[in-house]
């Protein structure tokens, strides 16, 4: 009972950490002032509810058009990476050629021994300015880290008895993959994209602070956070807040799939998930 | 090594492919320079595989080249960011092993006590943290709020007289690397004091603390030293970030200037640096696992 009253709390907390940077990000254009009238740089008050920045804009309108492209980046990196990862990772996994299996893990283990920053720093620098090679670079760690982890986790469904009596049974490919499969790892890929959003969302932010991610030019609270740095002694508010609501939304999403497999370890227990499972083998 | 030369061909033709170079990076914007004699000077106007074979052969000879921003030796530029790295690095993975070992059979030890479970929430929700956010967020309430510690380092630090220096920066690298191998640890040690070995270990009257460290943990250590690959991954981002921050020279800065400068012999060296030394932390890990559970069946 206790456990449950504690989840439940924590499936609030995990709601509210989301949905203020989300609600702010992409809300927040539509109520932004858009001022155009600059103020002097890096002060408090004013008549600016968070003060001015460095340039001597209003920080509260910045925070309002600054969240949503790095979100925006991260869950279509999310959308590809787990389209083109899935059915390579189940590809390696369920092949009995061993030269399929190193085909596809080989590029793998290639790109993870590079630190994945770098990976997706030197990408951004190829076009400054532009979304698209930061998205690349981000797609192109991502798809070696779920490739690894869709390939183990198939391999481990591969092996089970059923999937040899379907092969027995002259079903397709495509039906033991995806028919099979593919639904057996859902639950695993639903919670590894949560962590794969923020790892993305993360390395997006990151690049955006070295100046090598979402130009300058837009709005964005990573850049937003470098761009302030040198006076957050005078004026701290445009670096607290975005760094404060980049934190709600990893903290949020983290939580929420942290919520999401614990509940579904748990019915899988109560409802004896794991003898059915067996029983379908 | 294979795998050093296959990361060294990919990375190489990759960055030269991409549009750009060291020239236009450095003097693209400036109209008043002839960026084609710059790029003839830097000894880029050569075909690529020319350049390859010239670097690769200096390379296995140790020779990494030289930065074609200041011509300076790339294994003096290394040798100059490394102190301040490896310094760093080590304290970090000095306080991470006992740390985590701590963290995960303190919570292992009571499964569903409150640490257990404020280790897996807190854990999980600081995990990928971006480490710009947790650093900038560190420094303005302990460094400028308190002013307790400093807000950034100045000229080249001296970590023996200022180790108030090293505080921040070892805290930020190893949140991540900390939040990672304690769930890991606390899974592992959750099996191992919970298998027939370490109960009947237990029926014999050999004392707890001998259980844990000489039964249990070798059961539990080789998941855990099986992610160490990753800490790297993790310590070269982080080191980049907060030497950026922390304006400290080491390795990560030297890297991130090279990156966006398009310093290819720089980039290479450091992408380089850190593939050698994820492999050999497999291997180190790899070898480890056997030495401690040589049933161990290493799945990569």
């Amino acid at each position: 009972m206790r456990v449950r009253k504690q989840r439940h709390w924590s499936h609030w907390l995990a709601l509210i950490c989301m949905l203020v940077p989300l609600s702010v990000a992409f809300i927040g254009p539509f109520i932004a002032t858009g001022r155009s009238d600059k103020g002097a740089p890096s002060t408090v008050g004013q008549g600016y509810l968070l003060g001015t920045d460095f340039a001597g804009r209003d920080v509260l309108d910045q925070v309002l058009t600054g969240g949503y492209l790095a979100i925006l980046l991260a869950t279509l990196a999310t959308v590809i990476i787990y389209l083109v990862a899935v059915p390579i990772g189940i590809a390696a996994g369920l092949t009995r050629h061993r030269w399929v299996d190193e085909l596809f893990l080989r590029p793998s283990d290639v790109v993870l021994a590079i630190p994945s920053l770098i990976v997706v720093l030197t990408a951004a620098t190829a076009f400054p300015g532009q979304w698209w090679p930061l998205l690349l670079g981000v797609v192109i760690v991502g798809i070696a880290e779920v490739t690894r982890l869709t390939r183990a986790a198939a391999l481990e469904i591969a092996g089970r008895p059923i999937v040899e009596a379907m092969r027995l049974h002259h079903e397709s490919w495509l039906y033991l993959a995806f028919g099979y499969v593919a639904r057996q790892l859902v639950g695993t890929l639903i919670a590894s994209a949560g962590l794969q959003f923020t790892a993305a969302l993360a390395l997006v932010a990151t690049a955006s602070f070295l100046g090598m991610g979402i130009s300058p030019q837009h709005s964005d609270w990573a850049t937003m956070i470098e761009a302030n740095r040198a006076a957050m002694m005078l004026q701290p508010w445009p670096v607290v807040v975005p760094a404060i609501l980049i934190a709600l939304l990893v903290v949020g999403v983290n939580l929420l799939v942290h919520n999401v497999a614990s509940s579904g370890a748990e019915t899988r227990l109560l409802t004896g998930g794991s003898n059915n499972r067996r029983q379908d083998d | 090594m294979l795998y050093l030369g296959v990361i060294a061909v990919t990375v190489f033709f990759v960055v030269s492919l991409l549009p750009g170079d060291a020239a236009t990076t450095r003097y693209g914007a400036d109209v008043t320079v002839d960026t084609d004699a710059i790029r003839k000077k830097m000894g880029l106007d050569r075909p690529l595989l020319t350049r390859f074979f010239e670097w690769s052969s200096g390379a296995v000879r140790g020779d990494l080249g030289r930065s074609l921003h200041n011509d300076r030796p790339v294994a003096d530029i290394i040798k100059d960011g490394l102190p301040v790295t490896v310094v760093v690095t080590t304290i970090v993975v000095l306080v991470l092993i006992p740390l985590v070992f701590a963290m995960g059979s303190y919570a292992a030890s009571r499964p569903g006590g409150w640490f257990d479970r404020w280790l897996t929430v807190v854990a999980l929700a600081l995990y990928s943290l971006p480490g710009f956010v947790i650093m900038l967020l560190i420094i303005v309430v302990f460094s400028i709020q308190l002013q307790w510690l400093p807000p950034t380092s100045i000229g080249n630090p001296n970590f023996f007289t200022q180790p108030q220096l090293l505080i921040i920066p070892v805290i930020v690298l190893l949140i991540g690397p900390a939040c990672a191998q304690a769930r890991v640890l606390r899974a592992g040690m959750f099996e191992a004091l919970r298998s027939p070995a370490i109960m009947h270990a237990r029926r014999l009257g050999i004392a707890e603390w001998q259980i844990w460290l000489k039964h249990a943990l070798p059961i539990a250590a080789p998941a855990s030293l099986q992610q160490l690959a990753r800490t790297v991954d993790h310590l070269v981002g982080g080191a980049i970030v907060v030497e950026t921050i922390y304006a400290l020279p080491g390795i990560g800065l030297v890297l991130a200037e090279a990156v966006r400068g398009r310093d290819m012999p720089v980039v290479m060296a450091g992408v380089l640096l850190s593939a050698a030394l994820t492999i050999l932390i497999n291997l180190v890990a790899d070898l480890l696992v056997q030495v401690l559970s040589p049933n161990a069946v290493l799945v990569r």
